[in-house]
């Protein structure tokens, strides 16, 4: 991941915290953090997939990026330029060059809207050609993503999910970004309309010279389009590698138990399940030290007080103490090894792992670090 | 090139969000009938002049074509000529006698809604009875006033009054409305604070107390006056609603993606946010439609409305106060009334089962 | 005989745009204790199926033919045309059923306590204390953590998986039978999922229960039941035990399905193998096989003209599909021109 060539984006310990107001004054009395301290880079023509589950803070990371929320603190550089820096009309001349298809085909188009005027909205606020230069550019846009021209005249209700996810890709592409933010992309859409979709965004990778960061939870389909992964839980990264590294030889206890968990039609992709104890915790209340070690079946002392540094290997990162303590006795592929089978053992009585569950973790009211780790 | 979704297109109609609304409200048969029927009154309200008055719809005199009926609408437009004539009113004496060559094509009915008619002023015809002479009769087909105008001349022409005021009375409503709560619900923080503590504050004042206080102040209570204290009065169910869909709309998705395409503040609100949240607030300003012409009824009712002579339909409950034995005062204008509201009632249910977004189509 | 026989059942809707037969001909059989997974896309008519058999389907549907037979104790009842109140002790009582969204399933403005001692006391007389009482047993019974506490708290306070595991205690209040669960871990996260997934195969064991499982993930349906049955357009068009289903899928779409997973391929640079077009509206099914458009084995003029029946391939594999077994390669006409 590190070339010597300067990456396209280059993400360097972003923060973005929420404030919890409370009372009649509108208090600050806490922090939703949910993005807390990520860097990563992404060199230009390539894909970094953003994996993880509900609140990690993977969707507002993909927007902190954009500005479209507002970060508070850290730095993203885009070509050389700090985003966070620029002053407004700076910001809209960039963010041509970045732009992000959302998750929901029914949310993301303003129903009242015709697709032309969707289209045609970025091609208006940036002045871009007169009026048949635009139709030229949305026309072109629309056939890339496989819709026909006459769909510019209608509503985007009139068209299935997957349709309307095609147009919201050619809403990013209209303007000739170079990098895009793929917020779930495919999430919201039927099982045979995904595979044409990841198609269809690779194909325009490929024929446009993009670069992705393609956020999602499902693992195989980021496997599939991605050419590296970074693992996010609770506002961090816990790990970081080329694609076929990570799934190969997964370190973090977490992405063990991530890969472990999805339920496969080919038994021999299966691997043993570790079933994780408890729920996510509250991202206004991270636990102390190692945020995962209160559902982390190999959690040791360490883990509850140091938070883990980063430990590189390779193009391969991660933030284990155990994992780092692995890595120095051998190599990754036996460090893994070792750990998925540590792993293994600790939850070795399934029913049992489900049992125990950090009580205080679960419920957003109740005060932190009181989590039990299993025994 | 990717697999097409061509061939799955649908062909072509017109699918716009108030195009599907209007194909669901046509089928409405109540609707349908209240829409029909406020036509009807807008019909009414226009031709007013042309269908009850004492001044030709057009005529010619001495060579040249007039429109003294446009009167009615405005004082000042009747033609000059006829005061130097010294027509003082009465037209068809006065073109027959002084210009032999006139002509004039009248109104359907020759009755005047602010003045008794005075015999022979149409050839033939007696003068309107006064008091209690005058029940319903083949010459005035809802009777005359105490004073001896008719009720048929005073309800066509007070069908004008009773829709102005309802849509320019809701007109500045919606306005003030649709501004305070969209700014409100938009920008949130201070701004949003001042404009929901000057809605709260003008809520709690009942409005009925709020529009006498403001009429009292007002020198001349004249029907314009009355519209503006109105709207002024009712702007704030309009504009908590307003805000309300603002601040849900604010954090749609589409509201982002637009501002990721690098559209402005003024262009989101008005261009995406805006005609998403005007639907539901359609609703309510067909309701104040109808309270505000039953409003400004029950003013006139209790004479605090024009001075007299006017063609509210409420002046004429208000001369029906003292005459209760003259049915015909009560009659007419309170059946109008009630069929008037209802329609707007009716008109706004519609409204809100065509626009209801539960029953739009949605294909996944 | 099997604890539930669903035979030819046809549900449709009537809506001012005309009738939307959204189960059409759907015939299913679960044994006592197995579990039987129904899997399809949206609009397929899965959630639909499941809804009929409790006579849940919101007007304008309505259950227009076919027969839902329940297994009592060697007598079957039909639950088509049961009245309501008959049908109201089956709903919960012998058939349970669970949903997608644990947030909507639970009242928000009641504790979790009361609404599981609720599903209790709506099928057994028993007082407010024995209810409480066995509602704590069921929050252990679905290894709810501290259930004493949870008793009183209400669904806000509580993670999804949390929710849907009350969800799934609400609906074993009776030991029913049969569980039918809609969809139940599509909204939760991976590691959540597997978490329920796990706690309803250990369920079945202990309580003996038979499961329908609607949904549309195969990985779900590989790893927990015991036999498939695949829907499209209102139609079952496979069915077979998950092993051999998954070893030899016969129906096209099946097939399509399974080798448009990104694991299926296998140079890592291939393409998906995407199923071209998209699931037709009800208004919008084409004459013959309901799946020929998509089809990459279509050949007229049968698959275009004559609607295939349901056939027994092998034991226990049914498919519905005029050329199953005998395929041939896929048309290399490019799909624009097949899907007319």
């Amino acid at each position: 991941m590190s070339d010597a060539t300067a990456p396209l984006l280059a993400v360097s310990d972003l923060e973005t915290h929420f404030p919890i107001r409370r009372g009649l004054l509108r208090r600050v009395v806490g922090q939703v953090r949910a993005v807390d301290g990520i860097s990563f880079t992404i060199q230009r023509g390539r894909t970094l997939g953003l994996v993880g589950e509900s609140g990690c803070g993977k969707t507002t990371a993909g927007r902190s990026i954009l500005r479209l929320v507002e970060p508070t603190a850290g730095s993203v550089r885009f070509a050389g330029r700090e985003v966070r820096a620029e002053r407004p009309a700076a910001l809209r001349s960039l963010r041509r060059r970045m732009q992000i298809v959302f998750q929901d085909p029914y949310g993301s188009l303003n129903p009242r809207m015709t697709v032309r005027a969707l289209l045609e909205e970025g091609l208006l606020v940036h002045r871009m050609g007169d009026g048949r230069e635009r139709l030229r550019r949305m026309t072109a846009a629309l056939e890339r993503t496989g819709m026909p021209a006459g769909t510019l005249a209608r509503y985007p209700h009139e068209f299935s999910g997957g349709q309307r996810q095609r147009i919201a890709i050619a809403r990013a592409l209209v303007l000739e970004p170079e990098f895009l933010v793929l917020d779930e992309p495919i999430s919201a859409l039927d099982v045979s309309i995904q595979a044409q979709v990841v198609n269809l965004l690779v194909e325009l990778r490929r024929e446009l010279g993009l670069t992705y960061l393609f956020v999602s939870h499902d693992l195989s389909v980021v496997e599939y389009i991605s050419d590296d992964v970074a693992v996010m839980y609770l506002g961090r990264l816990v790990e970081t590698a080329p694609a076929t590294d990570l799934y190969a030889r997964p370190l973090h206890p977490y992405t063990h138990a991530l890969f472990s968990a999805v339920p496969s039609v080919e038994a021999e992709r299966r691997r043993r399940r570790i079933i994780l104890p408890g729920d996510v915790p509250s991202p206004a209340r991270p636990p102390a030290g190692c945020r995962f070690h209160p559902r982390c079946p190999l959690a040791e002392a360490v883990c509850r007080e140091v938070d883990p540094p980063a430990t590189t290997i390779g193009g391969h990162r991660v933030h284990c103490h155990v994992a780092a303590r692995e890595l120095a006795a051998g190599d990754a592929a036996a460090a893994s090894q070792r750990i998925a089978s540590l792993l293994t053992a600790a939850g070795g009585d399934r029913g049992e792992a489900s049992k125990i569950v950090a009580t205080a973790a679960t419920s957003p009211h109740s005060p932190p670090g009181s989590g039990k780790a299993t025994p | 090139m990717s697999e097409p979704a061509r061939e799955s297109i649908p062909p072509p109609r017109p699918r716009g969000f108030w195009a599907e609304a209007w194909n669901r409200y046509r089928r409405m048969p109540l609707a349908m009938a209240a829409l029909i029927f406020i036509g009807f009154l807008a019909a009414v309200a226009l031709f007013a002049p042309a269908i009850a008055g004492t001044k030709p719809v057009i005529c010619k005199y001495k060579g040249r074509l007039y429109l003294p009926c446009l009167a009615y609408y405005n004082r000042g437009w009747e033609p000059v000529v006829f005061a130097r004539d010294k027509f003082r009113g009465e037209y068809p004496a006065n073109l027959e006698a002084k210009d032999p060559e006139s002509w004039a094509i009248w109104p359907l009915v020759f009755q005047d809604p602010y003045r008794a008619v005075r015999r022979d002023e149409w050839p033939g015809l007696p003068a309107n009875p006064a008091r209690d002479q005058g029940h319903p009769s083949s010459r005035n087909l809802f009777g005359t006033t105490q004073t001896g105008v008719d009720v048929f001349a005073k309800m066509i022409h007070g069908t004008t009054v009773a829709l102005l005021v309802g849509f320019v009375s809701m007109g500045i409503a919606a306005t003030i409305g649709i501004t305070v709560g969209a700014l409100a619900g938009y920008f949130g923080g201070w701004l949003d604070v001042v404009f929901s503590r000057i809605t709260e504050v003008v809520m709690c004042i009942p409005p009925l107390v709020l529009i006498l206080a403001l009429l009292a102040i007002v020198e001349k209570p004249t029907i314009w006056k009355m519209m503006a204290v109105l709207g002024l009065t009712g702007w704030t169910g309009i504009s908590r609603l307003m805000r309300a869909e603002f601040l849900r709309l604010k954090s749609a998705e589409f509201v982002t993606a637009a501002r990721s395409v690098g559209a402005g503040p003024g262009r989101i609100i008005i261009r995406h946010v805006l005609p998403n949240a005007l639907a539901p607030v359609m609703v309510p300003i067909t309701f104040g439609i109808a309270a505000a012409i039953l409003t400004e009824s029950g003013l006139s009712f209790l004479g605090f409305g024009q001075p007299p002579p006017s063609a509210s339909w409420g002046s004429l409950l208000n001369d029906a106060r003292s005459n209760l034995k003259m049915w015909w005062l009560v009659a007419f204008p309170g059946a109008a009334i009630f069929l008037t509201v209802l329609a707007f009632n009716l008109v706004g249910e519609g409204l809100q089962q065509a626009t209801d977004p539960r029953l739009r189509e949605a294909r996944k | 005989m099997p604890l539930l026989e669903i035979r030819n059942l046809v549900t449709a809707f009537h809506t001012p745009a005309g009738r939307v037969p959204a189960v059409d001909g759907v015939s299913l059989s679960i044994e006592r204790g197995t579990t039987l997974g129904l899997v399809g896309e949206s609009g397929c008519g899965k959630s639909v199926t499941a809804m009929s058999v409790l006579g849940l389907v919101a007007s304008p549907g309505r259950i227009e033919a076919g027969q839902i037979l329940l297994d009592r104790d060697g007598r079957s009842i039909d639950l088509v045309g049961l009245p309501e109140r008959q049908l109201r002790t089956i709903r919960g009582g012998r058939i349970g059923m669970i949903f997608q969204e644990p947030m909507t399933s639970l009242n928000p403005v009641f504790t979790v306590g009361n609404q599981v001692a609720e599903a209790v006391r709506l099928h057994q007389k028993v007082s407010r204390q024995a209810a409480r009482a066995r509602a704590l047993e069921l929050l252990r019974l679905v290894r709810i953590a501290d259930p004493e506490r949870r008793l009183d708290e209400y669904p806000h306070q509580l993670s999804g998986g949390m929710r849907q595991r009350v969800v799934i205690a609400m609906a074993l209040a009776c030991e029913p039978d049969l569980l039918i669960a809609d969809e139940p871990t599509t909204a939760l996260d991976v590691t959540i999922q597997a978490q329920v997934l796990e706690l309803l195969a250990d369920l079945r064991q202990r309580l003996g229960m038979a499961i329908l499982l609607i949904t549309h993930d195969l990985g779900v349906v590989a790893e927990t039941c015991d036999e498939v049955a695949v829907m499209y357009a209102g139609r079952i068009v496979e069915r077979a035990a998950a092993a051999a289903l998954f070893a030899r899928p016969l129906h096209p779409y099946t097939i399509g399905l399974l080798a448009a997973r990104p694991e299926h391929r296998r140079a890592a640079a291939d393409p998906l193998a995407a199923i071209p077009g998209m699931v037709p509206q009800p208004r919008d099914f084409p004459a013959g096989c309901r799946f020929h458009p998509r089809c990459p084995f279509v050949r007229e003029p049968r698959c275009t003209a004559e609607l295939p029946s349901l056939r027994e391939l092998e034991p226990g594999h049914l498919v519905r599909c005029h050329y199953a077994g005998d395929l041939g390669d896929p048309a290399t006409v490019p799909a624009e021109a097949r899907a007319e």
